[in-house]
């Protein structure tokens, strides 16, 4: 994600980026495995780049590694909070 | 859907680039993450601090 963002001019550091994710284990056949992975980004971003930050979120999945890796097999959900700071 | 066994609650903070510090339910020492090795070639990074990929923990995953 940060690289997304630092490409659209977003600085991703420092106390700009922090992320939470809940990844639900279930067992439907009776061994355990992550079925769902949600991930809610915190992203504070200068005033004006709030396109910018929507399209980074909209498009990094494509370029990140472990999305990519789980892609199929795991379902993956992100959402986004995003402070704008004034201007 | 089938039951759910366990939530796994996880947060992540961006520190400098591409160092990520992570916290895992309520453990209190974080894991990190960055880039070394063939991933830093990739990225054509030279990072100050090399880390373990997060890639390198999926692998870590499987082996365990």
């Amino acid at each position: 994600m940060a690289g997304a963002l630092e490409a659209r001019g977003i600085p991703s550091y420092p106390d700009r980026l922090w992320a939470e994710a809940e990844g639900t284990v279930a067992a439907p056949e009776g061994v355990m495995k992550v079925t769902h992975i949600k991930v809610t980004y915190h992203l504070t971003i200068p005033a004006g780049k709030r396109p910018e930050a929507e399209r980074a979120l909209a498009v990094f999945e494509t370029r990140c590694p472990v999305a990519q890796t789980l892609k199929g097999c795991v379902t993956l959900e992100h959402h986004a909070v995003i402070d704008e700071e004034p201007a | 859907m089938a039951d759910v066994v366990h939530l796994s609650r996880i947060r992540v903070y961006q520190e400098q680039r591409p160092k990520r510090r992570a916290y895992i339910a309520d453990f209190p020492t974080p894991i990190y993450f960055g880039v070394h090795a063939g991933v830093a070639a990739f990225y054509k990074m030279t990072p100050e601090e090399p880390l373990p990929s997060t890639l390198d923990y999926l692998v870590a995953a499987a082996a365990g």
